[in-house]
């Protein structure tokens, strides 16, 4: 559930919050042709995104890396007009669009299009990719994915609703119009550095000559590498500008300043500034609320697991034994041995529920290697691939099952041959 | 100002509907490490990597759910005395493999399997990266290991009559700048 709330925060958050300003800047310029202006640009990105998720869902007629290469050209193209225009005919609010107004609104219009277009099919196939393992749709396991991910676009609702709010109401027409203008030129920068990430791959289907050597890459290559490792440093500067309007706009409403005639106009001026900074107020409480999903929410869900520590047995010539009584309680057990090779194998054991029989292997599948298993609530699950064992399954041959190891159970205790422990020391060197 | 912007979403949803019926089929596979392809005992390998991929059976399989890229290694025999086809893809390897980032800090580490595309069989896998450089060393374990025996006679016998390798054959590739482009 988490992987799925972040990770569709972290791939919409800028562009809802382009979006947002972009349909308040053109509204305030504009009036009504503003906001249907940008609106039909809303529609034609979403209904574009939705048709590319579909041929992409659907057939192989979709090169990801060839549409985000073009569609990063075509962000460029239009963010750079909309720049340019909003230079010029950007600064005087609330008149009829002339020829300057009509092409600014189609290149806003254009710009929110293209951000939707390029971010949205990715969310949109999210629920497609869900890993059930075979639970099925209606399953708690994919149930929960799809919470996750509906929650997201909930959040990023409300919060395009919030900051719309704030960038419509602002007194001060100049801060939405420069937190656009800042907000699209630092996405242009950032899809300058990935248009140019076909140069560092390779990308011979562009023509582009193929080059080996660190040298040859030069600052395209060191550009385009820093846009791809410092990614998320451009959506921090997207939520600095969101929490940077919000702010100025709750600044603005915290006393009266507007001349009235009596107390009865005070108070009302007073309950709307109110109501302005609750606005302000919920804004910078959704910025802060992505800023720590992000942040404290993504780095919990994708922290390291540290294995359980080993436990100990007893060793009696060729043998090794295991107390029953020390490994029934349903939970999961890891015991290791070191080779004369220096090579530790692991192998765990963990009774099977409802059954009188235990699950034993090496700690370690023949597709993670030497990962490792972890106890997760009541599951086992692989450390590298986070895939969830069918713990009544563990001690079977094959594909994610931890690799089986023979032993018997005597005398209350679990036998383990030496042998058999070793035949599974090239696992873990 | 309304045709305007009927003209615009028209051309726009035009645009990306015939651009997707237009664009050749296939992926894109883009490659690994500047070594390029290498001689590694009697076989010619080089790494590639794409998107993450979906594989059957899925419970034999890394899913393409919190993953980020599918690494592969396109392998074929050269002259061996092992009776391999030259030319042609070597099955019942192990192919280990440590990704390192470019402090020799290892970053993570797993196994490639046997698999198919449609491009042809190789051994590959899905694995979780982020965005950075790095270098690639596989360990490929002899096809003894998975139980492929040798005919050893004078009268049938292949020539490498000794059998596999028994230490895992090395190769490594470096300066890989990874960048996910999809």
């Amino acid at each position: 559930m988490l992987y799925y709330l972040w990770s569709v925060i972290q791939d919409l958050f800028y562009t809802v919050t382009v979006t947002s300003v972009m349909h308040a800047f053109l509204g305030r310029l504009y009036g009504r042709a503003g906001r249907r202006g940008h609106a039909a640009g809303l529609i034609a990105g979403i209904a574009a995104g939705c048709a590319l998720a579909a041929v992409k869902q659907t057939t192989n007629k979709i090169i990801s890396s060839h549409w985000n290469h073009w569609t990063y050209a075509y962000l460029m193209v239009f963010i750079v007009a909309f720049f340019v225009l909003s230079l010029i005919f950007g600064r005087r609010e609330n008149k009829k669009p002339g020829a300057g107004g009509i092409l600014l609104t189609v290149s806003g219009a254009a710009v929110s299009a293209g951000m939707i277009f390029f971010r949205l099919p990715t969310v949109l196939l999210y629920p497609f990719s869900f890993n059930t393992m075979g639970n099925g749709f209606f399953s708690a396991y994919y149930m929960e994915r799809l919470g996750g991910w509906a929650l997201a676009l909930l959040l990023l609702f409300v919060y395009s609703r919030l900051l719309y709010g704030c960038a419509v109401h602002i007194r001060k027409a100049c801060v939405p119009r420069r937190v656009l203008r800042a907000g699209v030129l630092v996405y242009a920068v950032y899809c300058l550095g990935r248009f140019f990430v076909p140069w560092i791959s390779r990308a011979k289907w562009l023509g582009w000559p193929v080059k080996y050597s660190e040298a040859q890459y030069g600052w395209v290559g060191s550009f385009s590498m820093w846009t791809a490792t410092n990614a998320m440093l451009f959506i921090w500067i997207c939520a600095a500008l969101a929490a940077l309007l919000a702010v100025l706009f709750l600044l603005e409403n915290i006393r009266v300043t507007e001349p009235y005639e009596n107390p009865a106009q005070l108070r009302k001026l007073r309950a709307g500034n109110r109501r302005r900074r609750r606005l302000a107020i919920a804004a910078l409480c959704m910025i802060l609320l992505f800023v720590l999903t992000l942040t404290v929410v993504k780095d919990y869900d994708t922290r390291e697991v540290v294995l359980s520590a080993p436990e100990t047995y007893q060793v009696e010539g060729d043998t090794i034994l295991i107390p029953t009584e020390s490994v029934n309680d349903g939970h999961l057990h890891r015991f290791e041995y070191t080779t004369e090779r220096n090579v530790t194998i692991r192998w765990i054991v963990i009774k099977k529920p409802n059954s009188a029989s235990f699950g034993v292997g090496f700690d370690a599948c023949e597709v993670c290697g030497s990962a490792g298993y972890y106890e997760r609530g009541s599951q086992v699950v692989c450390k590298r691939c986070d895939v969830v064992m069918n713990i009544n399954t563990i001690g079977f041959k094959g594909g994610c099952n931890p690799i089986p190891l023979a032993y018997e159970v005597s005398g209350g205790n679990l036998v383990f041959r030496l042998e058999d422990l070793l035949a599974g020391e090239k696992e873990f060197r | 100002m309304k045709k305007w912007l009927s003209l615009v979403l028209a051309a726009m949803m035009l645009f990306s509907l015939s651009a997707a019926v237009a664009e050749e089929a296939g992926f894109d596979e883009f490659e690994l490490g500047v070594e390029g392809e290498q001689e590694v005992g009697f076989m010619t390998m080089a790494m590639v990597y794409f998107q993450p991929v979906d594989m059957a059976p899925v419970d034999q399989a890394t899913a393409k759910e919190n993953t980020d890229l599918h690494i592969e290694v396109d392998l074929t025999a050269n002259e061996n005395g092992y009776a391999f086809p030259v030319d042609q893809w070597v099955p019942y390897l192990t192919i280990d493999f440590v990704i390192k980032d470019k402090d020799g800090k290892e970053v993570t580490s797993g196994s490639m399997m046997p698999m198919a595309a449609s491009d042809g069989p190789h051994y590959g896998n899905n694995i979780k990266l982020a965005d950075g450089e790095y270098s690639i060393t596989l360990y490929i374990k002899s096809p003894a290991e998975n139980g492929y025996l040798l005919h050893v006679d004078s009268e049938t016998g292949v020539d490498a009559k000794d059998g596999f390798w028994t230490e895992p054959l090395e190769a490594t590739w470096t300066g890989w700048k990874f960048v996910k482009q999809w």
